[in-house]
């Protein structure tokens, strides 16, 4: 029972603060409510400062303050919103499309960050996850606490929607005419 | 770029890869497949450019946005105010606190780390477990500590989370006890872990945060628990306890466990439970016995 690591403050800033804008942005994206963000990091930091004794220096501390993060998530959601979220099952109307319109050379951030909050969620933070903070697979799968399998399949289905929902139909490349072109991606 | 007409299915094989291959997560074969068929096939590699030029985006837009300057603040600030309360973090200092406290006359005390197994009793930290953990998850993490609720509205709530005639008294009564320093942020009725609780959730100076927490016994007693008192108030037994960044006191009657749990230090915590120890005691006697 004495061997707990006796910890202060400032290592535990040192370690947790400089992740602090990634938890943010994530929170931000995840229940598209700044000021509710802003709560959930706020608390991720109290419960993993509570919990600082038991991290172990030199492990991953941005993937232990994402894990801290997303149970936040979790319990968020399920006390104030229950939100239905579309379980794996579940297809979107553009993932069953064959045809996927190409999308413009130049994409705007508004356009991209609209397009990210359309998809849903359990698409959307393992995209985040992959695309913004670069994680690896094996991290996500325990961050969120689902098999590799499935982080792989969602980000797949996740890309897909993102794409889907970012492409500028033309009038020149019709469904029929560009089929064969798209097919796949 | 020579042109090579692969077929459908090669091209939708190594689009399956593109996903893994962004992420750097394939295989080395794989990856050296993957490149193979890029160095021929242009259509796939104008494929790949685009989920590049995607993930890229969005990468550089997600991260355009800052966490505001006072988010950064409030977390520091928490963190700096939490770590010169941790007094009791570590069980040699709590151990330390234990030996003064007894020379000090004090009964005696025992503090340790909540979560250490082998530090209590099971039957300890079960009792203990029982009003934190009503003070974590519904004060803390669902942020019910920031809804200020009026006494009126309090009062005039008759859905299932009101306190009711039966526990509306204790608002005034701990709000005369305790006084100016700290104000009833809300009382309710919740339920956490398959168990009733009555909740009095009030805050203090420098950022306290502090809960009452009332519920029916089914069979557990602090005295029964392997539990010591840490000091009396008025006669009635108070149990301290020192989780690393929470404290928790404890009094009971024959049918009621009473809880202040805080982040206030060891002393703080123990002065408000048995300031409030007594009259609360008595309002709950009055009520079953």
């Amino acid at each position: 029972m004495f061997l707990n690591r006796r910890v202060d403050s400032d290592e535990f800033e040192a370690v947790a603060v400089p992740h602090l804008n990634a938890l943010y942005r994530t929170a931000a994206h995840l229940v598209r409510d700044r000021t509710e963000a802003q709560d959930l990091v706020q608390n991720v930091y109290l419960l993993a400062w509570k919990s600082f004794h038991r991290f172990e220096p030199g492990t991953n501390c941005r993937a232990w303050l994402f894990k801290i993060l997303f149970n936040e998530i979790r319990h968020y959601r399920r006390k104030w919103y229950n939100k239905k979220i579309a379980p794996d099952g579940e297809r979107s109307i553009e993932e069953t499309l064959p045809y996927e319109p190409p999308i413009p050379e130049e994409i705007r951030d508004e356009d991209i960050l609209t397009a990210l909050d359309q998809i849903p969620a359990e698409f959307r933070e393992v995209v985040l996850m992959a695309d913004v903070h670069e994680f690896a697979y094996k991290e996500i799968a325990e961050s969120l606490s689902i098999p590799i399998g499935t982080v792989m399949s969602r980000l797949s289905r996740g890309r897909k929607q993102l794409r889907a929902k970012l492409a500028v139909p033309t009038e020149a490349s019709g469904p029929n005419d560009a089929r064969e072109e798209v097919r796949g991606l | 770029m020579k042109v090579i007409n692969f077929g459908e299915k090669a091209c939708e094989k190594i689009r399956g890869y593109f996903d893994s291959y962004l992420d750097n997560e394939l295989l080395v074969e794989t990856n050296h497949e993957v490149l193979r068929h890029l160095a021929s096939c242009e259509s796939c590699t104008q494929a790949l450019e685009v989920r590049a030029r995607v993930k890229l985006s969005l990468k550089r837009a997600v991260e355009r946005e800052e966490a505001p300057g006072i988010l950064l603040d409030s977390v520091r600030r928490t963190i700096r105010e939490s770590g010169r309360r941790r007094f009791f973090a570590h069980p040699f200092i709590a151990a330390a606190a234990v030996l003064v406290l007894v020379v000090s006359g004090i009964l005696a005390v025992r503090t340790s780390h909540l979560f250490v197994p082998g530090a209590f009793s099971s039957e300890a930290q079960q009792i203990i477990q029982v009003g934190l953990i009503d003070h974590v998850h519904c004060a803390l993490q669902l942020g019910k500590w920031k809804e200020l609720i009026s006494f009126d509205q309090m009062r005039q709530d008759t859905g299932k989370g009101a306190l009711g005639p039966e526990f509306i008294g204790l608002v005034p009564l701990v709000k005369e006890k305790l006084g100016p320093d700290f104000q009833v942020v809300q009382g309710h009725r919740c339920r956490e872990n398959h168990r009733d609780y009555v909740h009095l959730i009030l805050t203090g100076q420098n950022g306290s945060i502090l809960s009452l927490v009332i519920t029916e016994k089914k069979g557990e007693s602090f005295s029964r628990a392997d539990l010591v008192a840490a000091t009396q108030a008025s006669g009635i037994p108070v149990y301290g306890y020192s989780e690393d960044r929470l404290e928790i006191a404890g009094f009971e009657t024959s049918q009621f466990l009473a809880y202040v749990v805080s982040n206030l230090d060891w002393a703080g915590n123990l002065k408000v439970a048995s300031t409030i120890a007594p009259s609360v005691s008595d309002y709950l006697r009055r009520l079953k016995g």
